[in-house]
């Protein structure tokens, strides 16, 4: 676990930054709106299809569902336990399994998984600096994104300084077998602050080394050793996410087609 | 005395990623009471393999034991009773509001009476000259102290086995030394050290055996005299021995009779050879 980014020569990652971000904000918009468990289904099908057709390796997959299928999965219980709706199909005293409560957790639990496929597929297919250029060219300001591009490139690096710390603890005699439940959210405390202390420490590092070589120095025109243009494939990428964005758009607001949890046809 | 344990790895294998093994089966063998240098260039697998011995990492293939038992199945926090390990970076060691804290944390974890918890930090913070800051918070202090505390705070564990992971980079010589000095009378008393440094001039001085590794395997090992007079093994591993080492050879080669690693060890050798012959 380095970088999010696996180097790669395929059409996604040549689309654009700026197009790609256009589809992770349309798709993970409709995510929202819609609630069908079936139209989750089948738009986590299609984005393991764009994975693989990205060249992404399985592995790949796979991580981004170990990192979120547990919570995913607790999520999805618990709404359908808590939120019981229509009549029960099983019940254990008070608790109620409904079928809407069912297909209301799958919802809930598979909008996660596909939020997290739909932005890993980027950080996966796009360079931090062809990040950073496509948000700056949307007119966020030159430092705003280069905090966007440090932000992502220190998450696996927080990552790893958290783990050697644990293991740290582990060393001075922490036996995280035995801790349980509530004691071991007490006993990884000590941990999450030595992270912080080591994750400030490091910014302010970070800080003094950007100013060191001349960051933010007055009365510079910044230059751009990558730059990035829209090809035509680029705008008809683009033509396309907006087509089916407001062709599945239509169809929920004109027909509520997606818009209950049960019925996916009214 | 202490009786430190007998550490044992086994053609070990391991990989941070699938396809880049870290270990590709390391063997290594650690005598109660030895004052081993684990030493070659980064990203050889000096500290991959030093984290197999207390279990922080668990190898693919190949086996760990301790008094000739297989510590597959027990916890690190565990192991931490036998073998205690400074890990590289201070920052990632130190846990509590107060020096004091910090120092009595693992005997806390390992659930020892309040008394000898009291005790073990006192004498540590005297040992280490750590007294005078014992009321600070840890990360407020200079790289150099921080170094020293988490160093002091594995040394309260009293572990019989102490695996330095780079202890003194970062600190002047002399603080270096102050702290080796430390570790040495620590083995005279029985405990085992693993000293994994880039610096040849302290695995001179205070290391009994060094083992070179390079790409995830041993490639040699014995006494600081036998590892620095190999060429092609330093060459290898990317390692230079010390100037001393390298002056003192050629005088021998030029027809000189003196021997040493260190420049006290060089000068002891030249004076009694020398004086002798010349009154």
């Amino acid at each position: 676990m380095v970088e999010f980014y696996q180097p790669g020569e395929s059409w996604v990652h040549r689309a654009d930054p700026r197009v790609k971000l256009a589809f992770v904000a349309s798709s993970i918009l409709l995510l929202f709106l819609l609630q069908h468990p079936l139209i989750f289904v089948s738009a986590v099908l299609g984005l393991i299809g764009l994975y693989r057709s990205a060249g992404l390796p399985a592995s790949r997959i796979w991580r981004v569902g170990r990192a979120v299928l547990p919570v995913g999965f607790l999520l999805a219980v618990l709404r359908a336990i808590l939120y019981p709706a229509g009549t029960a199909l099983i019940a254990f005293g008070p608790v109620q399994i409904t079928g809407g409560g069912l297909a209301q957790g799958a919802t809930l639990g598979l909008r996660l998984l596909g939020m997290a496929l739909i932005i890993f597929l980027w950080l996966f297919t796009t360079e931090s600096q062809s990040i950073v250029r496509g948000v700056v060219k949307l007119g966020v300001p030159y430092p705003w994104g280069l905090a966007i591009g440090l932000a992502l490139r220190f998450i696996p690096t927080i990552r790893e300084s958290y783990d050697t710390i644990v293991q740290a603890q582990r060393a001075r005699g922490l036996d995280l077998d035995r801790t349980r439940g509530l004691g071991r959210v007490r006993a990884l405390l000590p941990g999450l602050i030595a992270l912080m202390v080591s994750s400030l420490r490091a910014s302010e590092n970070l800080a003094r080394a950007l100013e060191a070589r001349a960051f933010g120095a007055p009365g510079v025109r910044r230059s751009t050793l990558v730059d990035i243009a829209f090809r035509p494939v680029d705008w008809l990428f683009l033509l396309l996410i907006g087509l089916g964005a407001a062709a599945i758009l239509l169809f929920y607001l004109r027909f509520g087609i997606g818009a209950d949890p049960i019925r996916l046809f009214p | 005395m202490i009786l430190a344990p007998r550490l044992e790895a086994i053609d070990l294998w391991f990989a941070y990623e699938a396809e880049r093994p870290a270990l590709r089966g390391a063997d290594l063998v650690v005598e109660p009471g030895e004052f081993l240098a684990l030493v070659g260039q980064n990203g050889s697998g000096k500290s991959t393999l030093a984290k197999h011995l207390n279990g922080l990492l668990r190898p693919v293939g190949g086996r760990v034991r301790l008094n000739g038992e297989d510590i597959s199945g027990v916890a690190t926090g565990q192991l931490a009773r036998q073998v205690g390990y400074v890990f590289q970076n201070p920052d990632h060691q130190l846990f509590s509001p107060s020096v004091e804290q910090e120092l009595g944390l693992g005997p806390r974890y390992f659930g020892l009476p309040a008394a000898e918890v009291e005790e073990r930090v006192q004498r540590g913070l005297e040992r280490f000259g750590l007294r005078s800051i014992a009321q600070r918070g840890p990360g407020t202090l200079s790289f150099g102290l921080r170094r020293i505390v988490s160093i002091a705070a594995v040394a309260t564990l009293q572990p019989p086995v102490f695996i330095l992971d780079e202890p003194t980079t970062g600190l002047d010589w002399g603080s270096a030394s102050h702290l080796m000095d430390h570790f040495a009378e620590l083995h005279a008393q029985g405990h085992s050290v693993i000293l994994i440094t880039h610096d040849m001039r302290l695995v001179a001085r205070y290391a009994s055996r060094v083992v070179v590794l390079s790409e995830g395997r041993v490639v040699g090992r014995g006494s600081p005299q036998e590892v620095f007079r190999h060429r092609e093994l330093l060459q290898a591993a990317r390692l230079q021995p010390p100037r001393i080492v390298e002056l003192v050879e050629r005088l021998v080669i030029s027809g000189m009779e003196i021997e040493g690693l260190t420049v006290e060890a060089a000068c002891r050798s030249f004076l009694t050879r020398y004086r002798l012959k010349h009154g």
